[in-house]
């Protein structure tokens, strides 16, 4: 489910080929070893903060739930078509939206609500219990699961419905519907760039996917042409991997992640 | 070859459009470990953390992270021709303020708690020259909305300086704070190229700068960091605005003057172009130092008010008060934006005067036209020496003795007024067509400047700056001319001045008045005792007695025997006088 990083086509000559490719596997051998990338859990789900399976900031011992760390999010069966194999509906909340005098590309509270950050937001801007689910057994599941709160956790939880500790209520992970003071999301990335082209790296297609290149490690833009992708909660952050801290894409050091999209 | 030479073009291109951003480690505002500047983080390598944070930001917008300025009372600028209303830091200059007010450490973070600091004081507040301070009143405005005149336009659309959403002027207008070599020669973080000034023009047209003109726009003399220039720029024209005003810290606040008012003219730190270190052509300053001299350098600050004329109830020029503090300082006889080297034929005033306001004969304000775009030269001395309520001669000072004559009149306005009964012909050619002594070209239709009498003593020496600045001689005479002895020995350099116009030998053949060689010669009677140089008002005298500048000066003439003191004026080359002068009782003598 990770991201990888596309590949730029690449036609270097001969020996030079060889050799490059030679560098780059060495890279990758090293990046891997300093960050524990392979050996680690925090690169994946399990453990990590968005597992409420055991051992995480926020878990349960939920009967029904039996230890299953994917069923908060997605479902082989039944789910969402706005956002594939989502578990979840999508909220139906009005969102205040960034403004800036200098951002030229916006978006609606009906983009978001229906983009894939919809998904994210059905948990983060604390308007559907994190328990309320499409399909759990075969059946729709609403709140009914008792949540403990570990110490680690960044963010405060309320209680919905027969549940407690189900729902985010504050702290940074919970971002509510006033989202005036985040980064804006689901808004075209093309606009911005081509208002201000010496501010915005140029984003790359590779088929349907559409991409920031980087050096430091691509971000994904969500959309089927470089005119029309757009910027989501998943261009900066991957759920599943929490390995760089704030489920970052990839380390933010030298603002690396900003960067890759940002001329400054 | 031709490939490489391509590249290699192609690649100094590109090495010259570079720009260096926020994550090169040479921009100070790299903030990071691996900024190299003299302020930045110890540990923290993230470089866009400092000023944002993608949530939870405050303000949300630009999704600000450092923590922001409180308790804090802001000094806002404030100046007199200022139309605008600045009000307490708003919008995007807080954001700038919450580190170079210095009130806040550098590491003081939103989400991201105190990040630790090298290079700050012991409160991790910013040290140094960029720190602005609370008291921003000598730092260009902002957070103001312009209001738009002769002199100040909007920047057009699509410019890099830009008015923020509500129309007002921020740190942001003029600075790039991602990008600090826009301007590569200052690396202030400057929005734009400012060579010439392009950034401060974008906004301030400053009247005749670029029409004249003014030789401070244009001039290529050398201006550098050693002279004490301070954008980077090497040269007059390339410092442009800022080769006198300075946007930050300037040391004059009101018009952000890079010196103290007309120090910044030549006697500054590093302000001394018309001073010692001979940027211009002289060393005006010098010349203050003269016995007789405008008081410009004596009072520094001085009372001079950009606003000044004869509408401003604050600021009244001329003045009408006797308490009110006199000055001369450069602004009043010489507009910097506009003044070049321009000739120009009497009484218009040359480029060097242009640009600037006057008092007409008739006592009304006078604005420059024409080209050079100028008043009458004598209309910029009237400001002063006319009407003002507080002019030193009415109490005898600051450089007595004046002559004290018979009509008391120290109104230049009025002396000079061509309806008077004589007059040297300032503002029209003179009242008497017959006067044989003048030298080639002056002829009875010349008219003169003020500064053809009161000039620089250098010049008829031939050298020096021109301009009645000072003079070793009194009343800032550009020549000697004895007039405060009851006898003086008369030779080419006692009146020198008078010889200047008025041929020695012409006068002392009596080809006007008679006795002209019997009164200077014989008698040693200067020039001065019979002759009131300016003129006598119609309001006090007349053709019939005041004809030919006759004006007595009573330190040396006294009534006759029968009590009258008079003149008469009786046709050309005759008159009767009644005085008594020398021991000798004129009741009358006729000639």
């Amino acid at each position: 489910m990770m991201f990888q990083g596309y590949q730029k086509n690449q036609t270097p000559k001969g020996g030079e080929r060889v050799k490059k490719a030679i560098i780059t596997a060495s890279l990758m051998i090293l990046v891997m070893a300093s960050s524990g990338y392979a050996a680690r859990n925090s690169a994946v789900i399990a453990t990590g903060p968005h597992d409420m399976s055991a051992g995480s900031a926020l878990n349960n011992a939920d009967a029904t739930i039996n230890g299953q760390t994917c069923v908060f999010c997605h479902t082989p069966h039944g789910g969402s078509t706005t956002v594939p194999l989502w578990n979840r509906n999508n909220p139906t909340s009005t969102y205040q939206l960034y403004t800036s005098s200098t951002l030229d590309s916006t978006t609606t509270s009906a983009t978001i609500q229906s983009s894939v950050s919809g998904a994210c937001l059905s948990c983060h801007d604390g308007s559907i219990a994190i328990d309320v689910l499409r399909n759990l057994n075969g059946v729709a599941f609403t709140s009914g699961v008792a949540f403990t709160v570990q110490g680690t956790a960044t963010a405060t939880y309320g209680n919905s419905g027969s549940g407690t500790n189900n729902i985010l209520a504050g702290g940074i992970p919970y971002l509510g519907t006033d989202l005036r003071n985040d980064h804006p999301i689901s808004m075209i990335y093309e606009t911005s760039r081509a208002a201000t082209a010496t501010e915005f790296v140029t984003q790359t297609a590779n088929g349907s996917k559409i991409y920031v290149a980087s050096a430091s490690g691509d971000l994904p833009l969500y959309g089927t042409s470089t005119a029309t992708a757009t910027v989501e909660c998943a261009s900066c952050h991957n759920p599943h991997n929490n390995s760089q801290g704030t489920f970052l894409r990839k380390s933010n050091a030298a603002s690396a992640v900003c960067l890759t999209c940002h001329i400054k | 070859m031709k490939r490489a030479a391509v590249l290699l073009a192609a690649g100094l291109l590109a090495i010259l459009s570079f720009a260096a951003g926020v994550s090169d480690p040479a921009n100070k505002h790299n903030l990071s470990v691996s900024g190299s500047g003299p302020m930045h983080a110890s540990g923290e390598d993230e470089i866009c953390v400092y000023c944002h944070t993608p949530h939870n930001s405050n303000p949300a917008a630009p999704l600000w992270n450092h923590a922001l300025t409180s308790g804090v009372s802001y000094t806002t600028y404030n100046s007199s021709t200022m139309r605008a209303t600045v009000g307490e830091p708003s919008g995007s200059s807080k954001l700038c303020l919450s580190c170079h007010d210095g009130t806040v450490a550098l590491g003081n973070t939103v989400n991201n708690g105190n990040l630790p600091f090298t290079g700050v004081d012991a409160q991790g507040h910013m040290q140094g020259t960029s720190v602005l301070g609370t008291d921003v009143s000598d730092d260009h405005p902002f957070s103001f909305a312009p209001v738009t005149g002769s002199e100040i336009v909007l920047p057009p659309a699509g410019d890099a300086v830009k008015l923020d959403a509500n129309g007002q002027v921020q740190c942001r207008s003029c600075h790039d704070p991602h990008v600090n070599d826009n301007d590569s020669a200052s690396n202030k973080f400057l929005v734009k190229y400012n060579r010439f000034s392009a950034l401060c023009l974008t906004c301030h047209q400053k009247q005749y700068w670029s029409s004249n003109p003014s030789s401070h726009q244009s001039t290529a003399r050398l201006y550098t960091a050693a002279q004490g220039a301070h954008t980077g720029y090497t040269d007059v024209a390339s410092n442009g605005c800022e080769s006198c005003h300075k946007p930050h810290s300037a040391a004059t606040g009101q018009r952000v003057l890079k010196g103290q008012e007309e120090a910044t003219c030549g006697t500054g730190a590093g302000q001394q172009c018309h001073g010692a270190n001979n940027v211009a052509d002289y060393n005006i300053a010098a010349e203050f130092n003269k016995t007789y001299s405008h008081p410009t350098y004596r009072t520094t600050p001085s009372v001079h008010d950009e606003s000044e004329s004869p509408s401003n109830a604050i600021f009244r020029m001329p003045e009408d008060s006797p308490a009110a503090d006199r000055h001369a300082e450069c602004p009043d006889c010489h507009n910097p934006h506009s003044a070049y080297g321009f000739s120009a034929t009497a009484p218009k005033a040359p480029g060097a005067l242009s640009g600037m306001w006057g008092i007409d004969t008739n006592g009304n304000q006078v604005q420059p036209a024409g080209n050079p775009p100028s008043v009458n030269e004598y209309e910029i001395c009237y400001k002063c020496h006319g009407d003002s309520a507080n002019k030193p001669q009415v109490s005898g000072g600051p450089w007595p003795p004046y002559p004290t004559r018979q009509i008391v009149q120290f109104n230049l306005r009025l002396m000079m007024d061509p309806t008077n009964p004589s007059y040297h012909p300032v503002e029209a050619p003179g009242r008497n067509i017959f006067v044989p002594s003048l030298i080639f070209p002056w002829t009875t239709s010349s008219r003169l400047y003020c500064t053809d009498c009161h000039n620089n003593d250098a010049l008829a020496g031939g050298g020096g700056p021109r301009g009645p600045h000072g003079s070793n001689y009194k009343h800032i005479l550009e020549r000697r001319y004895d007039m405060d002895a009851e006898y003086t020995t008369e030779s080419a350099t006692t009146y020198a001045l008078c010889y200047k116009c008025h041929d020695r030998q012409n006068i002392q053949d009596d080809r006007s008045f008679k006795k002209h060689k019997l009164h200077i010669v014989d008698e040693r009677a200067s020039c001065s005792i019979c002759h009131d140089p300016h003129g006598i008002s119609l309001t006090q005298g007349n053709s019939a007695n005041n004809s030919h500048l006759i004006n007595l000066d009573l330190r040396f003439v006294t009534p006759s025997g029968s009590g009258i003191l008079r003149f008469d004026d009786l046709g050309t080359g005759r008159g009767r006088c009644y005085l008594t002068c020398h021991g000798e009782d004129h009741d009358p003598e006729t000639y």
